[in-house]
């Protein structure tokens, strides 16, 4: 009888420890993938470790890759494929300077960015987790929320930086928070929305927040407006597909597809600020 | 001993670069960590203990290094570990079982993972991604398991790779 009792004790001693690792397994998730902490110093260690080792037995296969590539035939691809992006960014700019000359005030432009090329080490590992690892690190004056971008457009921000590596949390991420404000170009003027998520089946981004009633045609660029801290302006997201209403029938929906290939990054450019080079 | 380690690392960096080459919406999705340990069980001999042990290391290293996720696989991995030697309880180490759980093994971890950061949140509910995800992931890892299966039968016969008491 003693035994048979000892036996429902355990049992439920066994279940009530089940139930706290699970429910703490959990919420230690939740705060991990959530809350994007630097990474400790053993962390940032082991993952500099792991990586180095991993950029060894890449190097033969660049090697190879560069010698069989015609590298003028790609630079003149690059600069075709560039040549819109450029163009984007210049008639923000002009438009900056403008304005800037009218005010007088300020002292740096918020599209000075400074070019740092990165190539990718791995990405999209286990399937469900939309980020690429890149080979430059808090060594190289990476920090988080740093915007990452490629000749196409907007790739995505740095998340965990490690001394020599860090993780680009791509545009494309189920857990991208940061809603960014973007603006459609219209004609002479542009129609000002927040970019809010992406979805994975039509493999299109979403703008919420439309602020004009104004028609936008199909194929209109879409840029990245500079406001906030971190973001620049004039960086492409993409360009609009289909427009449609929210369940309500009230606000407008905007889809717009983007030309980045976030399925096979090799290369990208990460924009840091002009004044931490000072 | 000391080849199962040397298998399960370089099948750890062997993913990590196999997912540069390939697209993520690719029928050859790499899981070559997974394969690793589903290929080196039978060779720890009734030492489960040992490898749970480590399944937790390579989980801790896999969270680390490539998704920055720290625990989160390590416990993944522990319970396909034990998702592993179930299975071979239940079916012995034959070529054709083998390939069995090594399917059963691929979907086991799709659906824990998938489960485990629905949950948590991370990632909206969606049957058609996690079928998308494990069919992307069988073709590639079956050759992979058969090859290191190749492997470890030529190892067998040269080297005492088996763990005894």
């Amino acid at each position: 009888m003693f035994r048979i009792k000892n036996k429902k004790g355990n049992k439920k001693y066994t279940i009530l420890i089940i139930l706290i690792v699970v429910v703490g397994l959990f919420g230690m998730g939740y705060i991990v993938l959530r809350k994007k902490t630097n990474l400790t110093f053993l962390e940032s260690c082991i993952k500099d470790g792991g990586l180095f080792i991993e950029k060894i037995i890449l190097k033969p296969f660049h090697l190879i890759e560069k010698k069989i590539g015609d590298s003028e035939l790609n630079d003149l691809k690059e600069k075709a494929n560039s040549y819109e992006s450029i163009s984007a960014r210049n008639k923000e700019l002009e438009k900056q300077i403008a304005e800037l000359k009218k005010t007088l005030e300020l002292n740096t432009i918020l599209s000075e960015r400074i070019y740092l090329n990165a190539t990718a080490i791995n990405r999209n590992m286990d399937y469900w987790y939309q980020n690429v690892t890149i080979d430059k690190g808090s060594y190289n004056g990476v920090e988080s929320n740093m915007p990452v971008v490629v000749s196409e457009g907007l790739v995505g921000v740095t998340s965990e930086v490690s001394t020599f590596n860090s993780t680009v949390e791509l545009l494309t991420s189920d857990n991208f928070l940061n809603k960014i404000s973007v603006k459609i170009e219209v004609g002479e003027h542009y129609v000002y929305g927040l970019l809010t998520g992406y979805n994975a089946e039509k493999r299109t981004f979403e703008i919420e927040g439309i602020s004009e009633n104004t028609d936008i045609p199909i194929g209109s660029e879409v840029t990245t407006t500079g406001l906030g801290e971190e973001m620049p302006a004039g960086l492409i997201v993409g360009y609009v597909k289909n427009i449609t209403k929210d369940n309500f029938e009230l606000a407008r929906l905007v889809e717009i597809e983007s030309k980045v290939p976030f399925d096979s990054l090799s290369y990208v450019t990460i924009l840091k600020r002009k004044d931490m080079e000072l | 001993m000391s080849f199962l380690i040397i298998i399960l690392i370089v099948s750890f960096f062997l993913e990590g670069l196999f997912s540069l080459v390939v697209s993520s919406q690719s029928f050859f999705l790499p899981l070559f960590t997974v394969v690793a340990l589903v290929s080196i069980f039978p060779y720890f001999n009734k030492y489960d203990s040992l490898f749970w042990k480590f399944c937790i290391v390579i989980g801790l290293c896999y969270d680390v290094i490539y998704t920055n996720t720290v625990f989160i696989h390590a416990f993944l991995f522990l319970v396909l570990g034990y998702f592993i030697s179930f299975l071979y309880r239940m079916l012995f180490s034959k070529i054709w079982n083998y390939l069995w759980i090594l399917v059963l093994a691929i979907i086991g971890y799709r659906m824990i993972s998938f489960l485990l950061l629905v949950g948590m949140g991370y990632i909206s509910f969606s049957i058609s991604r996690l079928g998308y995800s494990i069919i992307f992931s069988i073709c590639s890892n079956i050759i992979y398991g058969l090859f290191l299966y190749g492997v470890l039968v030529l190892l067998r016969k040269y080297k005492k790779i088996i763990l005894h008491y």
